[in-house]
């Protein structure tokens, strides 16, 4: 679990981080590779692999935001004085990130099912089975 | 809680074990601070997520013990400090079957929208009451420190909110 407790799940619900645990622990470029396996139409593939772009470029961006979030808190908590208030503020600036980038995935993952048949669906995103 | 001893880090241990291994190097002082800092590094990549939580929780109970000498005081924040624990071990749990739970439903060719929205808006209440009585625990950790205290302290709870070692 790369996530940090308070800032990556308590504040931001694991976006943001080095993990897509959205996608079962994979990247999007481990998926890309997927999606020339299981998806034989090449338009379909390239649908598929922009819109695995745009879920990397959403990361990418919300990382930067998740840092300095991160930085932000964490020097407001090593402060002995720091107004409840302060913290308050941080939560409403997180739920703000974290609606924004819930809406986000959740369009792009609609979209990309739209394109895929079912079986290919699940082929691609089948949930990790345990250890 | 288990408690992780300098002794269970290989690299430690086969410092301990071959002195020779020190020798080699400029200054053996600073070289035993450098194997330490890449142990800890590499310590808190390979513990898995509740151990090295537990363990952070137990090393900032003893940080109390030997930082904070007024006994009054120290109770009231190892009393903060194990509920802090409970409610982060807790979430660890609803976090993890959330992200099953959450992979399942994505699996799925025939989920709603809905469906997920509603997961997520379930997991959602959870994170948000632990979140906020996180901070009510870091404001009596606060309120039964002073400053100075606090500043001793501070690097005990970063490690254990960031899943790192202090």
């Amino acid at each position: 679990m790369l996530m940090a407790l308070l800032i990556g799940w308590l504040f931001l619900r694991g976006h943001g981080g080095a993990d897509y645990w959205f996608l079962g622990g994979r990247t999007p470029h481990q998926i890309r590779e997927e999606v020339a396996k299981v998806v034989p139409d090449k338009e379909i593939q390239n649908t598929t692999n922009y819109n695995l772009g745009l879920i990397e470029k959403t990361y990418k961006d919300l990382e930067s935001e998740r840092s300095k979030l991160e930085k932000d808190v964490l020097a407001a908590l090593e402060r002995h004085d720091t107004p409840k208030e302060q913290f308050h503020r941080f939560e409403a600036q997180a739920d703000e990130i974290d609606a924004t980038a819930t809406k986000s995935m959740l369009d792009v993952r609609f979209v990309m099912r739209e394109q895929l048949s079912a079986a290919q669906w699940r082929a691609l995103f089948a949930p990790p089975t345990a250890p | 809680m288990r408690r992780y001893h300098s002794q269970q880090i290989p690299v430690v241990a086969a410092c301990r074990q071959r002195p020779g291994l020190q020798s080699v190097l400029m200054n053996p002082l600073l070289s035993c601070e450098l194997v330490l800092l890449m142990c800890v590094a590499c310590a808190s990549h390979h513990i898995p997520p509740k151990e090295l939580l537990e363990a952070n929780l137990e090393a900032m109970q003893e940080a109390v013990s030997a930082k904070v000498p007024d006994t009054q005081r120290a109770a009231r924040l190892n009393k903060s400090i194990n509920e802090l624990g409970q409610q982060l071990l807790s979430f660890q749990v609803d976090r993890d079957r959330f992200q099953s739970d959450f992979l399942a439903l994505n699996a799925r060719a025939d989920v709603t929208r809905a469906e997920l929205e509603s997961r997520i808006e379930q997991f959602d209440k959870r994170r948000v009451a632990t979140r906020a009585r996180v901070f009510e625990l870091h404001a009596e950790l606060i309120a039964a420190t002073n400053a100075e205290d606090w500043k001793k302290l501070f690097p005990y709870e970063r490690a254990v909110l960031t899943e790192s070692k202090e």
